[in-house]
């Protein structure tokens, strides 16, 4: 993964619990680098170690940390490091879920060797969307499911983020259903 | 295959350009006719029918914004500054066919991040295939990851300056740790040089703990006690080097030290390890830490037994010399008494026949009693007399070859009148072979004799005594005469057996001493015993009698000869008297020079029966010139008895001047002064020999035959008489001579010196007599080099010297003069 994700769980973490704690968690992690840098690929057990650490650090589990990145890659990371980014995502919560394909697309003209998860919109009323979603890698669906709640959040959308399908556990991925109120915005 | 041209419908365009627009040239300006649909978010305001230039600046290329212009540039990028924000606006002009009609298509150029923001656009205004947006992705990312490598940069510059002062810290530290180091190699070194010296100082080093328990010890202390570290370490000193002999108050002042940690000085008395008592002097100091607490002691021990010793032994001898003094206070007031006594005596007697009459008194008894108490004083001031030579190391030795059976005789002979007095047996037993003759000073033999015999007199009131004379040679080759004197009288204490061989000690103490004697005689004769290479010591009980032995050396016994004791002396010797013959003197001319009235007419008695002319002068200047009256008539004195200290002229110059004018023959001094510097003085002044006064007849009768015997005589003036009996024995000395060569050649083979001296003395004494200068002067040198201890080749060259004198003797019957 790219060290934008090695980063932002840093900043996470030092902003939540000092960084004494993060050099603890790199020290259980057996994780020896001072700075990650954003656009430079590390290996994926860089940062599921980092996890694991982090969560038997803090005595959470793996799930939580994941959700609690997904959360804060969207409200700090989207939001304060690549604005445009989030912003070119699209104006409204549907029309961003609408266009994580393309925007998906252009991540990866940034980050070449990046192989990114795949959205698709399963289902789409006036009050919810059903997205499927589907990665090469495992275990990080808490971390879809903190982003989707944090988006809702970013665009002031009062929605409930449920994961209705779990990938092993009778199907081929992961789904999620985030519905709202369509005459409620916050 | 040719395919139609693709055209563009007005949406498609308008979706592709959103930014595009068209403008006109129209009376030298250029009016804006069509505007794409997101131009307006990014230049607000602008409409159709404006001029462009209310709304857009050209930025390049760097030409006026007109028609002709812009129709020349349709193949640069061109650049459009929106006027109102700044805006740039990237894109090319195309001209259409009528040259007036222009087409702008570009979008905005945005570089900076959250630029959309800034100037109200959104990723929906451009078109899909404008890289513009992606482009500020992209930017964005790089940024971020400029962002991550300033911060890794700063990281790094964070951790190089804090690696920096790292660095500096280190450098200090790593300074501090040279400067350490080399205080540490110093101190090392300081510390190695220290041990090496506690370590092989020949004092004793101990460092103990803060209660005194040993740590640490040097080799000094292990040589010292015979302890070794692994003995002491852990254990108090005080507990196993000292014991009974230790001082007490010294023990506890060391502890008190130690308690209070005060350093101490201390000499003790301890003990090694092989129950060796040594004295050393301690000084012990404490080790404080940086707290001032005591540590440790370190002690350094100085082993001052040989001063201790000394000490004592001074102390010893200063109590010995306390006593000795007070015996010695003690024993003059004894001599006093004892010769005041005599003395007192002898002015009695005198006295009586001065004043009484011839009827009252009996002048022979009285001069006979005055006789016994002068001879008593005699005795007392000649023992002093030799004392204090001895004492002062002046008594010197005259060896001369000695018969020991005449010499034995001689002494009995003399005793024999108080032992038959007494009705004593004295009896004399030699051994069966003795040496012939043996090279002993005869006169201090006597004197030693005559001690042990006359004593043995003295003490014993009844029954007999014994001398028994022997010589053994031992087993070195030594050759040692053994007298015992062994009488059956009072006998000595056993605890005062050796005590009486101390000064002025004696067998009886008490001022009545009824047996009389000085109590010097046996100190004496040991005295000269030891000088003469033997001793005395004495085996005795009080009751039993005692016996009295005497050793003397006698060299070599291969160079003596050796014979069967003759068997006619061995004899008793009860009846015998002593007989001192007068020689005959027929012919011979005798000065006598005394300003004593008494002396002269003792010395004209003692001579008239020798039958010499005698001559008497009452000072020196009358003798010297009797004698050149005497050489100038051709009949010079054969003998001058010269009185030494005398008015007008002393003896001293008197001889001089009759030996500088060789105006007689023998000189001999008659001196009251007995001391060898005196004796000295007399030789030096020319005098040929000398006699103690007083003049007692059988002494000076005995030393006149010796002065008139011709071997004795060194004259260069030989009177007529002497030279003729001088003749008579030169056969006999020459066959003399041949002994002495092959003793000497004998004794200079085995480096006996004493022998070579003694035959060397006798030779410079004699061979003058006879005519032989030459051997004579070889026999002089060969003495005085012997005497002053000359190196050995110079004693042997001169030994050599003198053997081929002695050839030259032998070898011619006729003297050389």
């Amino acid at each position: 993964m790219y060290g934008i994700i090695n980063k932002a769980l840093e900043d996470m973490v030092v902003r939540r619990h000092g960084a004494d704690f993060w050099r603890r968690v790199k020290s259980r992690a057996g994780v020896d680098v001072e700075v990650f840098i954003g656009n430079e690929p590390y290996p994926d057990a860089v940062t599921y170690g980092l996890i694991g650490a982090t969560a038997a650090e803090s005595g959470s589990s793996a799930a939580d940390v994941l959700f609690a990145l997904g959360e804060w890659w969207v409200l700090e990371t989207g939001q304060n490091e690549y604005p445009d980014l989030m912003a070119a995502g699209g104006r409204t919560l549907d029309e961003f879920l609408a266009q994580l394909p393309r925007f998906h697309t252009r991540v990866v003209m940034m980050l070449p060797e990046l192989v990114p998860p795949r959205f698709v919109v399963v289902k789409r009323s006036a009050d919810f969307v059903e997205l499927e979603y589907c990665s090469t890698r495992e275990g990080l669906a808490p971390m879809v499911h903190g982003m989707l709640c944090a988006l809702a959040a970013w665009f002031r959308v009062a929605a409930s983020v449920e994961q209705v399908a779990h990938r092993g556990q009778g199907g081929d991925a992961d789904r999620f259903r985030i519905s709202w109120s369509a005459a409620r915005s916050v | 295959m040719t395919s139609d041209p693709i055209t563009l419908g007005a949406e498609a365009f308008a979706a592709i350009f959103p930014f595009h627009f068209a403008f006109r040239e129209i009376d030298q300006e250029l009016r804006i006719i069509q505007i794409g649909r997101a131009l307006p978010r990014a230049v607000k305001g602008i409409r159709t029918g404006a001029r462009v230039d209310e709304f857009l600046r050209l930025k390049r290329p760097e030409v006026t914004l007109s028609g002709e212009n812009l129709a020349a540039e349709t193949k640069s990028l061109i650049l459009l500054e929106v006027i109102e924000s700044g805006l740039l606006l990237r894109g090319q002009i195309t001209v259409n066919p009528d040259g007036r009609t222009f087409l702008f298509l570009g979008s905005p150029w945005i570089v900076e991040v959250g630029g959309l923001r800034e100037f109200d656009l959104s990723v929906e205004d451009f078109a899909i295939h404008d890289p513009a947006i992606d482009l500020l992705q992209m930017l964005q990312f790089t940024r971020n990851a400029l962002t991550d490598a300033k911060r890794l940069a700063s990281r790094f510059d964070e951790q190089r300056r804090e690696l920096r002062q790292v660095n500096e810290r280190l450098s200090h530290q790593n300074e501090a740790l040279i400067a350490a180091e080399a205080r540490l190699r110093a101190r090392e070194s300081e510390a190695s040089t220290l041990a090496m010296v506690a370590a092989r100082t020949d004092n004793a080093v101990v460092l103990t703990d803060a209660e005194g328990k040993i740590v640490w010890v040097n080799e000094g202390f292990v040589r010292l006690t015979g302890y070794t570290l692994g003995e002491a370490a852990g254990r108090k000193p005080g507990h196993f080097l000292q014991g009974s002999g230790t001082d007490q108050e010294t023990i506890d002042e060391v502890r008190r030290a130690i308690q209070e940690g005060d350093s101490f000085s201390v000499e003790i008395l301890n003990y090694a390890r092989d129950g060796r008592e040594y004295w050393v002097g301690i000084d012990g100091q404490p080790i404080r830490d940086e707290h001032g607490t005591v540590t440790h002691f370190m002690a350094i021990e100085r082993d001052v037994t040989a001063r201790r010793e000394s000490e004592a032994a001074l102390e010893r001898a200063k109590q010995v010399a306390e006593a000795a003094s007070e015996a010695k206070s003690a024993f003059l007031a004894s001599v006093s008494h004892e010769i005041r006594t005599p003395l007192t005596a002898v002015i009695g007697y005198s006295d009586m026949i001065l004043r009484a009459g011839r009827d009252e008194v009996d002048p022979q008894d009285c001069a006979r009693r005055i006789a016994e108490n002068a001879s008593h004083l005699l005795a007392i001031v000649n023992d002093i007399l030799d004392l204090s030579k001895v004492e002062a190391g002046r008594l010197d030795l005259h060896p001369e070859s000695v018969s020991v059976v005449e010499s034995i005789e001689s002494v009995i002979a003399q005793l024999q009148v108080a032992a038959t007095e007494k009705a004593l047996h004295l009896e004399v037993r030699y051994d069966t072979i003795l040496p012939r003759s043996v090279f002993i000073d005869p006169v201090r033999f006597r004197q030693i004799l005559i001690n042990l015999v006359s004593n043995a007199t003295r003490f014993t009131d009844a029954g007999r005594i014994d001398v028994i004379v022997a010589a053994r040679s031992s087993e070195a080759g030594s050759a040692v005469l053994e007298v015992e004197v062994r009488d059956t009288g009072i006998g000595i204490p056993a605890e005062r057996v050796e005590s009486i061989f101390n000064t002025f000690e004696q067998v009886e103490a008490s001022p009545s001493r009824r047996r009389g004697g000085t109590g010097l005689g046996l100190d004496i004769s040991r005295r000269l015993a030891r000088l003469m290479g033997g001793n005395i010591w004495c085996e005795s009980s009080l009751g039993h009698g005692s016996s009295f032995h005497l050793t003397v050396a006698l060299g070599d016994a291969s160079a003596l000869e050796w014979e069967q004791v003759d068997a006619l002396r061995r004899r008793e010797a009860v009846g015998t008297c002593s007989r001192v013959v007068t020689p005959s003197l027929v012919g011979m001319r005798i000065l006598v020079a005394d300003d004593s009235d008494d002396n002269r007419r003792i010395l004209s008695f003692l001579l008239a029966p020798t039958r010499a002319e005698i001559r008497l002068a009452d000072d020196g200047a009358k003798a010297v010139e009797l004698a050149l009256e005497a050489r100038d008539a051709g009949r010079p004195f054969d003998l001058v008895l010269l009185d030494m200290l005398m008015p007008v002229m002393d003896g001293y110059t008197a001889a001089r001047r009759m030996r500088g004018e060789r105006a007689c023959g023998r000189i001999i001094a008659m001196t009251a002064l007995a001391m060898a510097e005196d004796a000295e003085r007399c030789l030096a002044a020319g005098c040929d020999g000398y006699f103690t006064k007083p003049i007692l007849a059988e002494p000076f009768l005995r030393a006149l035959s010796e002065w008139v015997v011709p071997r004795k005589f060194a004259t260069p003036t030989s009177t007529p008489a002497l030279a003729a009996a001088i003749e008579s024995w030169r056969g006999e000395y020459i066959e003399g001579l041949i002994k002495h060569r092959s003793a000497i050649v004998n004794a200079s083979k085995q480096g006996d010196l004493t022998t070579v001296l003694g035959i060397a003395h006798r030779l410079s004494g004699t061979a003058q007599s006879f005519g032989f200068d030459v051997l004579s002067s070889r026999s002089r040198s060969c003495e005085e080099a012997i005497r002053g201890a000359a190196s050995q080749p110079d004693v042997q060259r001169l030994v050599d010297e003198l053997l081929r004198a002695l050839e030259d003797a032998i070898g011619t019957s006729t003297p050389k003069t």
